[in-house]
């Protein structure tokens, strides 16, 4: 008996170690990952997937209009306030959030620059994953070095040591991210084999608005030459198609971020609730004003029409009925106001008394500013948060108009400059620009042209940055609410103080 | 001398029955005459293993398996003691009687007096470790509980309970001897030796709680034992043949102990415009708007709902029913019990319900061998709204706007004003009940059978089996729906796609444990060794299962719905120890123990698999030495030492692979989604291993005047080296989630006192008792490798100082006066106005940035403590119990306490009506709508600490004349109350949560009242 007993106590012995071996059955680890071609699409799969958080081109980035003077974000919580009149510090989470989403895209596509190379597959297949790794790579580090300046330069998958390095100039972090783009054309075919893959001509397109951002005049050109003359994209004939859901992924887009609804891809930028569209997001008047009128010119010059400045409020808010009334003005005259705009301006903003969702005129009280924006919204009311729309981060206007401005830069106004910039007035029905301008006229002409055409887009913000121009027109021009932009540290944002915690090597923007 | 715990007995208690078989045999010496006899018990059943010994000597013996035993006495005038566990001790004079049959009578007071420990049991006054016992029957009485946890509250020294509030269904946070880790620091509990949770068990079914707390005490479970441990003994099967029935039943209210005090939407108005002016913006309100809202004119449009009253209601039924059976059946023993709850929440929409059983039972199959079996389980069922993402109700409801009525005219929901500020209120009591459900359903069983063998007396082998399986179904369902304003126009309030969501979770627990016990006592040396094995398995299935747009929102199965989004997991852990105990005391006077645990386990790399868990402890039982015995003063004394130390390993999985985590998916094609993709989510550490704990201590044990006082006093320390900790990681890593890294180390420094006094007076019938206990914890974090970790925006683990601490600027006032405008420094390129709150300029460089945050606030409490009172009268009781914690802060803001900088419709607590403006600058709040007031700061964080009367009891037993008419053996009736009386300076929420819930959204802890019986047959 004893014996049984001594046997029994034997039996949970320490010999049957293997009994304390598990293996993790749920997923790949790093030893049995990076073996086939299905391994390298998820790894793919997780970089493009990058690009689709709230902070990036889910919303953010199209978000970005609101801290410049085409929007109005007054949801303190969202962190766009702060920017706005210049009140952020390096703790503002949306700082934090915009840097670590960016590289976390970053890493996802180092993990297919470290690995596929080693991977024996299809050579075409491997090479056109390092491409589109390559591009989106340089993709976060143009938007880092934009809104940062001076970032580290993560080049490879790093551990948290690794990742403790000091900034890089924003000169080296741009020549990386044209040396990537360029090693990315090279890699990437001539089309993508599905609609939403990077190809080269979205390489080169990317490349061209690096270039451009950072004033290589000549080799923005040429690069928006090679895209201009490839043959492959045109504009879309009608502009408020482009972005609406038949005009997704038209011959006008060079590169967009692809959503769905219902599979947890989906995006935020394009809901509306009943009463008003994105209710974080009001129009700035200062955009709405800015429009031409339909002869080409501003309000104030054209004896056809009315400024809308004789219909609003000092701050730019537009009357309510019975003020207009009181002044003996009738609110429609307002409205019909809008019809003697450029057309672009219908597309893009929501005006009080237009027809929206199941209103038969829109009641713009809801809204701080009294303008809505219409450009990209979806008509009905749909999944707020989980929206099927794409989001184009390039597309064939934004080339012509990098064109016509790098081409004017470098050499100043010429028939070239001037066809490209009328296609894009040609579409939406306006005249062609003044064949007479001279450069700095021009230059004026073509900035004016890219904020009504890509207004929000999410460029706007970085073409102030680049152009040196927020102070006036953030400060000063901006009507609605008072701003403040500090000349010497707005211009880039502060590292994020968590960032700042983390990696002592770390030296903090100056002015910050 | 009379024994320390119990003035009222007296004698001695043996160990565990299959322990406590002393050999006194060898030394009977030459006797004049044998006696012999057979001892039984009430139901005339022999009782094996009796303890007879002639008093005053060590000379006795013990009853064979028929209850049989013989001994030699050498005087008549000789008095022999006959006691053996479970029963009170009987004293005979030899006289002239040769034959004795005796019957010993079943003690009802057993547990008081032994201790379950970790493998076994103890006499209490022979512990050398710290152990806190808690025993329902007698000391908590029929507080309401529905959470079997919260038992614990208060009653033992250096156990910290914190109820989750009062939400059916919810839990409760325990932390043993502070808070010594940056991990799960939930203590491991053992039900009959099996791994489970209290809510798995009914609490008329506990006989005892031991609360391991030290490493001595502990260390026999090793690795998971680093957070203490919790030892529930439950209730055996009954000793004798009649049947026992014990139905107890009560019935009662619960209401919220408090509810905040929101603005009138008046005041609110005005606050709001007077925030938005301040912010920049425009006024919202209109003053016609405000007069209507005033004189109530227009109440559906304009009018002023007290939103935190129309979602709580008063007098939230709730009930609860006991019964149990046990008896003895020939040589077997059971105890059958079944349990039902019922609880109406207090907030509408939520309700939770539970059943649980047991069925014990052991049977002696002879030749020293016994076979027991319990089987055991629980079925919850608990419903609340689905609307918890990041709006729950808590939320909605100070987040709401009080213009807007709970329904419009036509009866249908509000979810508007008269003002277009307001058409998207999320109705909170909507919210709460008709926007959306979750079901959550639970069934857990366990099998826990056993065989014991005794072959020698004092040798004891065991062998424990158990095998719990746990199903739980959470089923979310929120439905489609569009809400509109008075005048029946949309409002923004709609859910245009209905959804389900089934998470299904199983748990199997497999543990198989087996030991061999030897007790023996040589003249005045007893040893005692303990040598036995675990083996333990765990395994989690987790599954999801989503879907969308379902025809209709009566529709309640995933079938009927699309766009079905698949998840699931399967992870398992194991674990394969070897341990030992040694235990010696010499006479009753010096005690020493020692422990060792070898532990392997599946979640750390092969390398850094195992692990050795020693802990030593020692006691010396001074009032036994002859220069004390007799004394008036000092009835009892001990003091005691103990080293040990524990580990922790409650760190997931596999923490040590580096995998591929699947993400969300991309439609590279445009319209589809194959599959998602994989990339590094979670950081993975090879080198890990475990968190060590050393825990060190000293105790006394004393007791006076026949222990009519009795005081025990610890002082402690725990250490934790080897934390694992996630540190920060930089943002350009790419990896959101750290690994863990074996890098912290964590100190809990402290102090318990118990203090309890019993007496009765005379012959009067009047007995009394009255007992505290406060512990002092000290926590520190010592090192983390020079890192800091925020958890969140507020809260920083920081070398130093406390788990936890509250970061952020030290408020020191307000901007009173153009002199404190010039005088204090602000926020780096910000301008403060009169009315700003002025923060402390730390470094003094004349700039108020993020080197002037320090620490503002200490999460844990310094000190905790609980009072219990007792009288009785005749057939009258009355009990009461206090419970507090003291200095401890908690972050107090967004929801009802904020700046009013935000554009939405948060409301404020009235305290804000006190907020400075010009003609108020004398306010105790700033000035409203500047966000640099929102800064985390020590003006949002209050002083939590409170004294409450956690539970008052009054019954009434009935006389034995009253019950034969009635024919039962007892009856009782009671009234209870928990929570009645709560003394704080907190204001318009319960002091008692978490520590992690500062945003003023825990769900109110109740009051109760309720009545009930407690009938025994």
């Amino acid at each position: 008996m004893k014996k049984a007993i001594i046997t029994l106590l034997g039996a949970a012995c320490f010999s049957c170690s293997n009994y304390l071996d598990l293996q993790d059955n749920n997923t790949l680890n790093q030893d049995s990952f990076w073996q086939t071609e299905d391994h390298l699409h998820l790894a793919v799969t997780a970089a493009y997937e990058s690009l689709t958080p709230e902070e990036l081109y889910g919303r953010g980035i199209r978000d970005l209009d609101c801290i410049s003077d085409n929007g109005y974000n007054e949801w303190t919580w969202m962190n766009y306030w702060d920017i706005s009149v210049g009140q952020h510090h390096p703790a503002t989470d949306r700082i934090g959030w915009v840097w670590n989403d960016n590289y976390k895209g970053i890493r996802r596509a180092n993990e297919i620059l470290d690995n596929a190379p080693g991977m024996s597959i299809d050579a075409k297949v491997r090479d056109t994953a390092i491409g589109e790794a390559l591009f989106l790579r340089a993709l976060f580090y143009n938007n880092l070095s934009m809104l940062f300046n001076n970032v580290p330069l993560i080049l490879k998958v790093v551990s948290p040591e690794e990742a403790r390095i000091e900034k890089s100039p924003k000169e080296e972090v741009v020549a990386q991210v044209i040396d990537d783009l360029t090693r990315a054309i090279d890699m990437l075919p001539e089309k993508g084999e599905a609609v939403g893959k990077i190809n080269k001509y979205a390489a080169l397109a990317l490349r061209a608005r690096v270039y451009l951002f950072n004033e290589q005049w000549e080799n923005a050109m040429k690069d928006c030459e090679e895209v201009m003359n490839s043959g492959k994209y045109s504009l879309l004939d009608d502009y408020a198609t482009l972005f609406s859901a038949e005009g997704q992924n038209s011959i006008e887009s060079i590169f967009s971020v692809q959503f769905i609804s219902n599979m947890r891809s989906g995006e935020m930028f394009s809901g509306t609730y009943k009463k008003q569209p994105q209710s974080h997001f009001s129009v700035l008047p200062n955009l709405v004003h800015d429009y031409y009128t339909k002869n080409g010119v501003k309000a104030e010059d054209d004896p056809e029409a009315t400024p809308f400045s004789t219909w609003t409020h000092e701050n730019g808010l537009p009357k309510s009925e019975t003020e207009l009334a009181e002044e003996g003005l009738s609110i429609y005259d307002y409205w019909a106001e809008f019809t003697n705009r450029d057309p672009r301006l219908d597309v893009t903003i929501l005006r009080g008394g237009e027809p929206w969702v199941d209103q038969a005129k829109w009641d713009n009280s809801v809204k701080a500013t009294g303008y809505g924006i219409q450009k990209y919204i979806r008509k009905e009311v749909g999944l707020y948060t989980d929206g099927d729309r794409n989001f184009m981060v390039l597309r064939y206007a934004d080339v012509l108009l990098m064109y016509a401005e790098a081409k004017n830069e470098l050499s100043g106004p010429s028939g070239d400059v001037f066809n490209a910039l009328n296609q894009v007035r040609r579409r939406v029905g306006m005249p062609d620009f003044d064949g007479s301008m001279g450069q700095d006229d021009l230059r004026n002409e073509i900035r004016h042209e890219r904020r009504v055409e890509l207004a929000l887009e999410g460029l706007r913000y970085f073409d102030e940055l680049r152009w040196k121009t927020a102070k006036d027109d953030f400060e000063n021009k901006v009507i609605f609410h008072e701003r403040t932009f500090n000349e010497s540290k707005h211009y880039w944002w502060p590292i994020p103080q968590t960032e700042m915690d983390r990696n002592p090597n770390l030296s903090q923007n100056s002015g910050w | 001398m009379k024994s320390f715990y119990h003035g009222k007995k007296k004698f001695p208690f043996q160990l565990l029955l299959m322990l406590t078989l002393i050999f006194f045999g060898f030394e009977a010496t030459a006797q004049d005459r044998i006696v012999s006899g057979t001892v039984k018990d009430e139901a005339g059943a022999p009782l094996p293993g009796v303890n007879i010994k002639i008093k005053g000597t060590s000379t006795g013996t013990i009853t064979n398996f028929d209850g049989q035993f013989k001994l030699a006495v050498d005087d008549p005038a000789t008095s022999i003691i006959f006691s053996f566990m479970g029963f009170e001790p009987q004293e005979m004079v030899v006289g002239q009687n040769k034959s004795f049959d005796i019957t010993l009578v079943e003690s009802t007071e057993l547990l008081s007096e032994i201790v379950v420990v970790g493998y076994g049991t103890q006499k209490k006054e022979n512990l050398t470790g710290a152990i806190g016992v808690v025993t329902p029957d007698k000391d908590v009485g029929n507080q309401a509980v529905t959470n079997t946890e919260a038992m614990l509250q208060g009653r033992i020294a250096g156990v910290q309970l914190t109820q989750s509030g009062g939400k059916p269904g919810g839990g409760a946070e325990i932390i043993i001897r502070g808070n010594g880790t940056l991990n799960n620091s939930s203590p491991l509990v053992l039900i009959d030796g099996v791994p489970g949770s209290m809510q798995d068990i009914l609490p008329s079914d506990i006989e005892s709680i031991s609360v391991l707390k030290d490493a001595a005490s502990a260390s026999i479970y090793g690795t998971r034992a680093a957070n203490g441990v919790i030892l529930v003994t439950t209730k055996s099967g009954g000793t004798t043949e009649k049947l026992k029935v014990n139905y107890n039943a009560y019935a009662g209210l619960q209401k919220a102990t408090v509810l905040p005090d929101f603005l009138d939407s008046w005041d609110y108005m005005t606050l709001k415009n007077e925030a938005s002016i301040n912010a920049g913006r425009s006024p919202i309100y209109t003053d016609e708007e405000i007069a209507i809202a005033r004189e109530g004119s227009d109440p559906y449009r304009y009018g002023n709902t007290d939103w935190a009253d129309e979602t709580f209601k008063d007098g939230a039924f709730f009930q609860n029913h006991q019964l149990s059976l046990s008896q003895k059946v020939g040589k077997t023993q059971y105890m059958a019990s079944l349990g039902y709850l019922d609880q109406k929440g207090i907030m509408y929409g939520t309700s939770a319900e539970r059943i649980n059983y047991r069925l014990n039972m052991k049977s002696d199959l002879g030749k020293g061998f016994k076979f027991g079996a319990n089987f055991f389980g629980a079925i919850k069922k608990s419903e609340a709204s689905a609307d918890t993402d990041d709006q729950g109700v808590m939320r909605l409801i100070a987040n709401s706007s009080p213009l807007v009525p709970v329904f419009n005219q036509d009866g249908s929901w509000g979810s508007a004003s008269g003002n277009p500020f307001e058409i998207n209120t999320k109705n909170p009591l909507f919210y709460a009940t008709e926007a959306s459900r979750q079901h959550n359903n639970s069934n857990k069983t366990t099998i826990n059978p056993y065989l014991e063998f005794n072959p020698i007396d004092g040798l004891t082998f065991k062998t424990n089996f158990s095998y719990s399986f746990t199903q739980g179904l959470n089923k979310a369902h929120k439905h489609t729906f569009q809400l509109t304003d008075n005048d029946g126009n949309d409002s923004d309030i709609s859910r245009v796609q209905n959804s389900l969501q089934d998470v299904s979770n199983t748990y199997e627990t497999v543990q198989w444990e087996n030991t061999a016990n030897y007790n023996k006592k040589f003249g005045r040396h007893g040893i005692n060794v303990l040598v036995g094995t675990t083996m333990n398995s765990y395994a989690h299935r987790w599954s999801k299962v989503r879907v969308t747009d379902l025809p209709s929102n009566d529709l309640g199965q995933i079938g009927a719905g699309s766009n079905a989004v698949v998840d699931g997991t399967f992870n398992e852990s194991r674990l394969l120890s070897l341990f030992s105990r040694f235990q010696y005391n010499f006479d009753d006077r010096y005690l020493f123990e020692a422990n060792i645990r070898q532990d392997g386990s599946s979640k750390f790399p092969a390398n850094n698999r195992f692990a050795l868990f020693p802990a030593l402890s020692a006691g010396w039982i001074f009032s036994n030495e002859s220069f004390l015995k007799g004394s008036e003063f000092l009835s009892f004394g001990k003091v005691r030492a103990n080293w040990g130390q524990l580990g922790n390993d409650k760190i997931g999985y596999y923490p040590y692979s580096q995998t591929y985590t699947p993400t969300d998916g991309y439609p590279i094609d445009g319209s589809t989604i194959n599959n998602g993709g994989l990339a590094v989510t979670d950081l993975a550490n090879p080198d890990i291993k475990w968190e060590t704990t050393t825990s060190y201590g000293i105790g006394a044990d004393l007791g006076f005047w026949d222990d009519l006082i009795t005081v025990t006093a610890d002082y402690f320390v725990k250490d934790t080296d080897d934390i694992l900790l996630k540190l920060p990681i930089p943002g350009a890593t790419g990896v959101s989630n750290p690994a863990f890294q074996n890098a912290g180390r964590v100190k809990n420094t402290g102090w318990e006192l118990a203090v309890n006094h019993f007496n009765k007076v005379g012959e009067s019938g009047f007995e009394y008792n009255i007992g505290f206990n406060i512990t002092n914890i000290k926590n520190e974090i010592i090192s983390m490798q020079g890192e800091t970790q925020y958890p969140n925006n507020r809260q920083v683990n920081m070398e130093g100082h406390p788990i936890g601490s509250f970061f952020g600027y030290n408020n020191t006032g307000i901007y009173r006066t153009e002199e404190d405008l010039e005088k204090y420094p602000y926020i780096d390129g910000q301008t403060p106005q009169l009315g700003d709150l002025i923060y402390q300029d730390i470094n003094g460089d004349g700039v108020i940035n993020d080197e002037d945050r320090t620490i503002i606030g200490n999460p844990n409490p310094e000190y905790m403590y609980g009072i219990n009172m007792g009288v009785a009268y005749k057939g009258f009781d009355l009990k009461v119990f206090f419970q507090g914690v003291q200095n401890v802060d908690i972050y107090s803001s967004a929801t009802g306490h904020h700046s009013g900088s935000g554009n939405n419709l948060m409301n404020w607590t009235t305290d804000w009506l006190d907020r400075w403006t010009p003609e108020n600058q004398d306010a105790t709040m700033p000035r409203l709508g500047n966000v640099n007031n929102e800064q985390i700061s020590s003006f949002w964080v209050q002083d939590a600490s409170y004294f409450r009367l956690k539970n008052i009891e009054l019954g009434y037993n009935f006389n034995q004349s009253v019950c034969k008419k009635l024919k039962l053996q007892s009856l009782r009736i009671y009234a209870n109350s928990t929570n009645p009386l709560t003394w704080s300076k907190l204001e318009h929420w319960d002091p008692e949560r978490y520590a992690s819930q500062s945003r003023n959204e825990a769900y109110p802890q109740t009051t109760t009242l309720t009545f009930g019986t407690n009938i025994i047959f």
